[in-house]
């Protein structure tokens, strides 16, 4: 029995995975608290996000052509693997909950004081349900589209900011004491990163699964590549503000100025990013509901969209209880809570997977 | 819900008339030897029409053999008919002094081999073909003691002749469109296209209008799955009539219930040529001047015959100001809307001052000005293509003046709503297949871009890409070669490269042969003496 029939491309990974690690990263920059080596502190934390695909991808390699919810059955057995797998959901829909708040939040601050939250939330989310309604196909084809737009975008907002940066923000460099810097970059590595280890449960769709990790790592590349130059950026910007200021990227596009025509066009580059929530979303949404509809053994996981959709929302709402404890959340406590869904399942499967030598019969040993 | 109700509603239907064409074709009546049974059955048939002829008559040389010839006034060429028919039957047969009259079957063969003068000739035996080709236009012969009819296709009716198309427009190449004459159009097509491979096949639709229709693609470069497919489709519509291709794209589409048309159109043959030569099928509908083709991406709304016979960069050019002018006509009135109620700090202080007081006493909140504004223009429009020419100019006179004019110094509608709406109205223009989408989607943003600004404008965009992203026609995704991508397909999207660098047929089309041309096809400055190449 199939629940997905669709088939990605791995270009089409690639796209998936640099709008979902742009996801809420261009609202809220990583590398924060390292101050102005935030640059060098995402390029750490792209490196860890790199190992740590490489693990997720070597499972998925092995295991070609099924979802973590799969693979983690025939690891552990029926019954562990149906509660490893509970656990791994819930990572995957707390994370969404959390990347909405982020954007409702952000929107109810800076965009629409006036608008209530519940409203902006309750459009991306219906927009995110009926993409995952049409299947992961639909939702690659998008990022095809929506990504290229997203990263031209980012690019006339460097080239745009050029004029007011201070390059002498950016010294001295390498001033943060390392155990900062560290935790710093592993907090770039937690968020956004290591996140995609969400795609566990899109890699068993891809074509051509041999050529899956590169994709993978191409997109964390290209990714984390672009959000290095914004970290560096915003700090050559906006200087010490960087650290104090919520979404320092918001604030450094309402510095651009062009002939005093174009000013204050923060909103378009804002509001493009909503893109990339929805793909961060919907593949977070979409990992929920077919692995639920894989635990339980569902003839279709359209059917429970609609319910896993409004208990999503609800978490939003409820989860925290300011923008300001979002935050705190995001930079002490999630590097940790995240640890093990992030490094602990896909490593502690492959490790068994290896011992077990599993699978017996067909697919290749990485 | 809606869609739910009309599955249901169109299954019944479906139901219905299978029911009912069970009844129809249950038993095929043989002609038998007796010419007056025959007749009297043909009569029962058609009824007591006017316009149905039955000429009775003697043929054989000596006068003794009863028979009849039957036709529809109208429908076929009376010169043919008297000279080429009854003519040589009546006169010519009694000429011959062999007495072939003894035997009657042998009689037929001997009129069907020596006597008519014309091209295609059918022998039927059963009453239910003689009747429908009488009805489509054929003459029939029947004689007495032969149990077989002689179907001739006698055609000749009033038509068009062939004019210039007038919807798709172009300053270079060929001028001629479709008429309603399905063999004139597929004559056409086969006058582009000499290859032996194109194949025309012909079905009937239609339990009462029996409708002529015919597939035209070529064998060897078709995926054949897609004809299939096609072919399944066609036949499994069962309508009363077919009255138009129109009705025909509405009973073979993969989303009947989207917005967007997945079934491409063209009333030249040209154009039609072209996609078949891409690996398409085209659909003729007799009585229809437009021919459908199949499959049809999103990307062919903005591609124009003229494309191809201009000079590539200013083809391509011209692709960029259509896509922009589909994007103006969709979201300039959204955006306005947004800009003013939501978003004031992006426009320039001078801009804003100017377009503030221009809009001071204006009643109307600025999102329903909009809507308002915009279902007047679209009032105007239909009014001006409906009504009889010679009104033309009232509407125009009362619509520019009157309205546009006098609504802003009353004060009822800001001047700048107006400019911006002109404007809408002038790029909906530009691509003119993607006009009525243009208008239905551009309502659908401005009203929730009057809800809730830029934000708005972008979450419907992005439900809109996501819907795109999941039409299929014909199970070709909508929006390929962009999406899923296929670089090479890229020449005739954004750009329109040159002629001599598009070597392969769109590979979403999934051609069976994909190579179009050698791929050394750029020409070259001949050689000079030296042996460089030189250029110009």
């Amino acid at each position: 029995m199939l629940l997905e029939k669709g088939k990605i491309s791995n270009f089409q990974l690639s796209a998936l995975i640099i709008g979902f690690v742009f996801g809420s990263s261009v609202i809220i920059s990583p590398g924060g608290g390292a101050g102005h080596d935030a640059w060098i502190a995402v390029a750490l934390g792209l490196m860890e996000g790199l190992l740590i695909a490489w693990i997720f991808t070597a499972l998925s390699k092995q295991f070609k052509g099924k979802t973590i919810i799969e693979i983690s059955s025939l690891v552990y057995g029926k019954i562990p693997g149906k509660c490893i797998s509970v656990l791994f959901i819930w990572y995957l829909f707390h994370l969404g909950a959390m990347v909405l708040n982020n954007y409702v939040r952000f929107f109810k601050l800076e965009v629409y004081p006036a608008t209530p939250k519940i409203v902006i939330l309750l459009l991306i989310m219906l927009i995110c349900a009926s993409t995952v309604g049409r299947g992961i196909e639909v939702l690659a084809r998008c990022s095809v589209i929506l990504v290229p737009l997203t990263v031209l975008i980012a690019f006339t907002d460097i080239l745009l900011v050029i004029p007011h940066m201070d390059l002498n923000n950016l010294k001295p460099v390498l001033d943060v004491p390392i155990g900062i810097l560290l935790w710093a970059a592993h907090g770039a590595a937690s968020f956004p990163f290591a996140e995609t280890i969400a795609f566990l449960m899109v890699l068993a769709f891809v074509d051509k699964p041999e050529k899956g990790p590169s994709a993978v790592s191409g997109g964390l590349l290209i990714a984390g590549f672009i959000l290095i130059i914004v970290a560096a950026r915003n700090t050559a910007v906006l200087g010490q503000m960087d650290e104090i200021v919520n979404y320092p990227s918001f604030l450094n596009a309402q510095v651009i100025d062009i002939g005093d025509m174009l000013t204050r066009f923060e909103v378009v580059v804002a509001i493009n990013l909503i893109a990339m929530g929805f793909i961060k979303v919907a593949v977070l949404f979409y990992g929920t509901v077919l692995g639920l509809a894989q635990v339980f053994n569902l003839r279709s996981y359209r059917t429970i969209i609609l319910p896993v959709g409004i208990l999503m929302a609800i978490l939003t709402c409820t989860n925290v209880g300011s923008t300001l404890e979002m935050f705190d959340f995001a930079k002490n406590a999630y590097p940790i809570y995240a640890v093990p869904f992030q490094i602990g399942i896909p490593l502690v499967t492959l490790i068994v997977a290896k011992l077990r030598k599993l699978p017996q019969t067909g697919g290749d040993k990485v | 819900m809606l869609g739910l109700l009309l599955k249901k509603l169109h299954f019944q239907r479906k139901n219905q008339n299978s029911k009912k064409a069970s009844v129809q074709h249950s038993s095929p009546i043989c002609l038998s030897k007796n010419l007056d049974e025959n007749l009297q059955l043909l009569k029962e048939a058609l009824g007591q029409s006017s316009d149905v002829i039955i000429r009775d008559m003697k043929i054989s040389s000596n006068s003794n053999v009863d028979a009849a010839i039957i036709y529809i006034d109208g429908l076929v060429d009376r010169n043919l008919v008297n000279h080429d028919i009854l003519q040589p039957l009546m006169l010519n047969l009694q000429l011959i002094k062999e007495n072939v009259s003894q035997n009657h079957s042998s009689l037929i063969d001997f009129i069907k081999s020596s006597v008519l003068t014309v091209g295609q000739i059918i022998v039927a035996d059963d009453i239910d073909r003689v009747i429908s080709d009488v009805l489509a236009g054929h003459t029939a012969i029947l004689v007495e003691g032969v149990t077989q009819a002689l179907l001739i296709d006698a055609k000749g009716w009033k038509s068009r002749s062939l004019e210039e198309a007038k919807n798709e427009l172009a300053i270079r190449g060929p001028r001629i469109g479709f008429n309603e004459t399905l063999r004139t159009n597929t004559a056409l097509l086969r006058r582009i296209i000499r290859d032996p491979r194109l194949t025309i096949e012909s079905l009937q639709i239609g339990e009462r209008s029996k409708t002529e229709i015919a597939i035209v693609y070529i064998k060897g470069i078709i995926k054949d799955s897609l004809i299939d497919e096609i072919e399944q489709r066609l036949k499994r519509i069962s309508a009363d009539a077919i009255l138009d291709v129109g009705y025909i794209e509405q009973y073979i589409e993969d989303n009947p219930l989207s917005v967007f048309s997945t079934i491409g159109n063209s009333e030249r043959p040209d154009v039609t040529a072209a996609r078949v030569l891409e690996g398409r099928a085209a659909i003729l509908v007799d009585g229809s001047p437009f021919a459908l083709t199949v499959p049809m991406l999103f990307i062919e709304g903005f591609q124009s015959p003229e494309d191809y016979y201009a000079r590539p960069h200013y083809a391509s050019f011209l692709r960029w100001i259509r896509f922009l002018a589909f994007a103006l006509s969709v979201y300039l009135p959204a955006i306005y809307v947004a800009l003013m109620s939501f978003h004031q700090e992006l426009l320039p202080s001078p801009l804003l001052i100017t377009v503030a007081a221009a809009k001071e006493g204006i009643p109307l909140p600025v999102g329903i000005e909009a809507i308002f504004m915009i279902i007047l223009f679209e009032i105007l429009r239909e009014a001006g293509l409906r009504m009889p020419r010679t009104l033309g100019q009232a509407v125009s006179i009362v619509g520019a003046l009157v309205i546009g004019q006098s609504a802003v110094s009353a004060g009822l509608v800001g001047a700048p709503m107006v400019v911006v709406l002109a404007t809408t109205a002038i790029a909906s223009f530009v691509a003119p297949s993607q006009a009525d989408l243009g208008a239905l989607l551009r309502i659908l943003v401005v009203i929730v871009a009057g809800f809730l600004g830029l934000f708005g404008v972008v979450i419907i965009s992005v439900e809109i890409l996501s819907y795109l992203a999941s039409l299929r026609s014909l199970g070709v995704p909508y929006l390929s070669p962009v999406t899923p991508l296929d670089i090479r397909s890229l020449k005739d999207t954004f750009i329109r490269a040159p002629l001599w660098a598009m070597d392969s047929r769109p590979a979403s089309l999934d051609p069976n042969d994909t190579r179009r041309q050698s791929p050394d096809q750029m020409p070259q400055a001949p050689k000079t003496k030296s042996g460089k190449r030189e250029r110009q």
